[in-house]
C-alpha cells in the first residue's frame, strides 16, 4: 500500500517536559521494563460477548444469542479483575488523564458516539460502554498522547460523513478527544489487536505478538494518530490510512482468510467481529465514491479500518516470507536469533506498509546481494539501518520518483523516532503492557 | 515460424522497459521454451525452481560500481534494481497444480505487490505475468 503521510506537524505534548530523543532500536526494552510485565494478561479478549467460556456457534442469526447476554455485571467484572491485578501504575495513569471539553468546531462526531453507546450493534454498544482497561494491550496514556500529538488542534487533515453520505464531505477540524471518542479508538484497538495477533503471527511467542501489536500501534500512530476520520490530500482515509488499491488488496487477497480466522477463534467476541465487520463481498469498497466506508463511525469504524490494517501487514508479511525468509537462498544470508530476526521481520511489515510489498523486498535483496553476498547478517539494527540508504538506491518501480525515495526511506526511521518519543514522555516505559 | 516471431516481438516489447541483462533473457526464453513443451506439474515447477535459482547466482555475480559515488540513475544501478524487484515476483509463484485457478491468484498475488500509486503495473511485473502464463497452464 502506498500511503502519503500527512503534512509533518510540531508535536506538542501536553504538560509534559522536555522532550529526550533517544535512538533505541525498535524493539529493544527500555531500561526500566526489562521483560514485559504479566504474562499474556493484556493481550486476553478485552471483553466478552457471552458468559459461556465456550465458543458460540456461527450460525446466521449469531447477534441473535449476544442478545441473550444479561449479566453485564459478570462481563464487567471479568473486564476489571484483568485491569488491576496486574499493572498498578497503568492504573493511576489511566486515572490521570484528562479529556478535551468540546467545542463546536471539533464536536461532530458526539451525536454520533452518543447514538451508537445507545443504540448501536451489540459489539459497537459495548466498546463504547465498557470501560478502558488499565493494562490494556497498549497503555491507555500512550494512546491519549498520540491522538493529542499527531495534528495539532486546528489542524484540517480530516473529513466528516454526513448521515447517508457515501463520499466523504468538506474538510474539517480535528475531532475533539471526549472521553467517548477516547474509548471507542482505544477499546477497538484494544479488542481487533487481541483477536488479530494470531492471525498476523500464529506461531508467534507471547512476546513476539506483543511486539507486533507494538509496531501496529507505532504505524498507525505516524499514519492517523488515531483518529477514525483523518484524511490526506490524496484520499488515503481512516485509521490505517488506506488507499483505493490498498483496500482492493485486502479484499481479493486476505479478506477469506481474515473472516475465516476470526471465525474459529475460541473467543466469541471475535467471532462477532467478523460477522459484524466484514459481511459482504466488499466490507470497504475499494472506489473513492465509496470513501466514507473508510471513516465514517457509522460505517464501523474505527473497528473496521483496524481490522483491514492488521490484514494488510499481514499479506504484506506473507509475502516478504515467501520472497525472502522462507526462500532457501536468502535465509542462509542471515545469522541472527529468532528475536533478532523478528525484528528484521517487523520492520520490513511495517516498511512495506507505505513502500508496497516489492517496494520492501527490492532494496533489501539489493541489499543483501551486494554487501552480504559473502558475509551474513548478524546485526540486526545495522541490517535495518542499511536498508534505509538502500531504499534510496534501489526502490521498486512505484518508488523511483526522488520524491518518493526520500518518504520510504525516511518511512520506518520516522516510526521508530516518534514512538521512541511517545515512551519516554509517557514516563510508562513501553507503550504494550 | 511467423507465429515464432510474433512471440518474440511481444516478448520483446514487455521486456522493453524492464533490466537489459542479456543471460537473463536467454533463461526466460529456454524456461518458457521447456515449460511449453511439457504439461507436467513436476517437470514445471522444476523449471521454475531452476529459473528461481539462477536469477539469485545472476544477482549475486553481477559486479556493481561504488554505490556511493555513483548517481541512482546510473543504467547499472538501474538495470539490478529492476532485475532484483523482477526477482521478487517470480518467488511469488506458486505452483501447486496448472490451470486457470493457479495462474489467477498467482497473478493477482504479483499485481497486489506491485502496487504503485494507483498505477500501471511495472514492467518487471509485466515480465513476471508473462511467464507466468507459460508455466500455469
Amino acid at each position: 500500500m502506498k500511503t502519503k503521510p500527512l503534512i509533518s506537524t510540531t508535536y506538542r505534548f501536553l504538560g509534559l517536559s522536555a522532550l529526550t530523543f533517544c535512538l533505541v532500536g525498535f524493539d529493544q526494552p527500555r531500561p526500566e521494563q526489562a521483560e514485559f510485565s504479566s504474562t499474556s494478561g493484556s493481550l486476553v479478549v478485552p471483553f466478552s460477548l457471552s458468559n459461556d467460556s465456550k465458543r458460540t456457534p456461527i450460525i446466521e442469526h449469531a447477534l441473535d444469542q449476544v442478545d441473550k447476554i444479561n449479566n453485564i455485571s459478570t462481563l464487567l467484572g471479568e473486564l476489571n479483575n484483568n485491569g488491576t491485578a496486574v499493572c498498578e501504575g497503568c492504573q493511576k495513569a489511566l486515572a490521570n488523564i484528562r479529556y478535551m471539553q468540546c467545542n463546536q468546531k471539533n464536536s461532530y462526531l458526539e451525536k454520533e458516539l452518543e447514538e451508537i453507546s445507545q443504540q448501536g450493534s451489540p459489539l459497537m454498544k459495548r466498546i463504547l460502554n465498557t470501560p478502558i482497561r488499565a493494562n490494556s494491550i497498549i497503555k491507555p496514556v500512550c494512546m491519549r498522547m498520540s491522538m493529542e500529538s499527531r495534528f495539532g488542534i486546528s489542524s484540517k487533515s480530516f473529513r466528516s460523513c454526513e448521515p447517508g453520505m457515501n463520499r466523504t464531505g468538506v474538510r474539517t477540524f480535528r475531532p475533539c478527544i471526549s472521553e467517548n471518542y477516547f474509548k471507542i479508538t482505544q477499546n477497538s484497538f484494544d479488542l481487533v489487536s487481541s483477536c488479530m495477533k494470531d492471525f498476523m503471527n500464529p506461531t508467534g511467542s507471547v512476546n513476539s505478538q506483543k511486539l507486533d501489536v507494538r509496531a501496529v500501534y507505532a504505524l498507525i500512530n505516524v499514519e492517523s494518530g488515531f483518529h477514525v476520520n483523518a484524511t490526506s490530500e490524496t484520499g488515503a482515509g481512516g485509521i490505517g490510512q488506506f488507499t483505493s488499491a490498498a483496500i482492493a488488496d485486502v479484499n481479493r487477497n486476505e479478506l477469506s482468510n481474515l473472516r475465516s480466522n476470526l471465525e474459529t477463534n475460541s473467543s466469541a467476541t471475535c467471532n462477532h467481529l467478523s460477522t459484524e465487520f466484514l459481511a459482504g463481498k466488499a466490507p470497504m469498497h475499494s472506489a473513492k465514491a465509496s470513501s466514507c466506508e473508510r471513516i465514517s463511525l457509522s460505517k464501523g469504524n474505527p473497528v473496521k479500518n483496524m481490522l483491514y490494517t492488521f490484514a494488510y501487514l499481514t499479506n504484506s508479511r506473507q509475502n516478504l516470507e515467501k520472497v525472502i525468509f522462507r526462500n532457501l537462498n536468502y535465509v542462509k544470508k542471515f545469522n541472527l536469533s529468532p528475536e533478532e530476526l523478528d525484528k528484521v521481520k517487523r520492520a520490513l511489515m511495517i516498511w512495506s506498509h507505505n513502500t508496497g510489498t516489492a517496494g520492501t523486498w527490492t532494496p533489501v535483496k539489493a541489499l543483501l546481494n551486494t554487501v552480504y553476498r559473502k558475509t551474513k547478517v548478524t546485526d540486526a539494527n545495522k541490517f535495518i539501518n542499511e536498508i534505509q540508504k538502500y531504499m534510496q538506491k534501489f526502490p521498486a518501480s512505484a518508488n523511483t520518483s526522488r520524491a518518493r525515495r526520500r518518504e520510504t526511506s525516511n518511512y520506518f526511521p520516522a516510526i521508530t523516532n516518534t514512538l521512541n518519543q511517545i515512551e519516554t514522555n509517557a514516563g510508562a516505559g513501553s507503550c504494550v503492557n | 515460424m511467423c507465429k515464432l516471431i510474433l512471440v518474440f516481438t511481444l516478448f520483446i516489447s514487455i521486456n522493453s522497459q524492464a533490466f537489459n541483462d542479456k543471460m537473463t533473457f536467454d533463461q526466460i526464453m529456454i524456461l518458457k521454451n521447456r515449460a511449453a513443451a511439457t504439461n507436467d506439474l513436476h517437470t514445471r515447477k522444476n523449471l521454475l525452481e531452476r529459473f528461481k535459482n539462477l536469477i539469485f547466482d545472476r544477482l549475486n555475480t553481477i559486479e556493481l560500481p561504488d554505490l556511493e559515488s555513483t548517481p541512482d540513475d546510473d543504467p547499472r544501478i538501474e538495470n539490478y534494481r529492476s532485475l532484483t524487484e523482477f526477482d521478487g515476483y517470480i518467488n511469488l509463484i506458486t505452483l501447486k497444480q496448472l490451470g486457470p485457478e493457479t495462474c489467477e491468484k498467482n497473478a493477482v498475488r504479483i499485481q497486489a505487490s506491485s502496487r504503485g500509486n494507483e498505477g500501471e503495473l511495472p514492467a518487471e511485473a509485466k515480465l513476471a505475468l508473462n511467464i507466468l502464463a507459460e508455466l500455469c497452464q
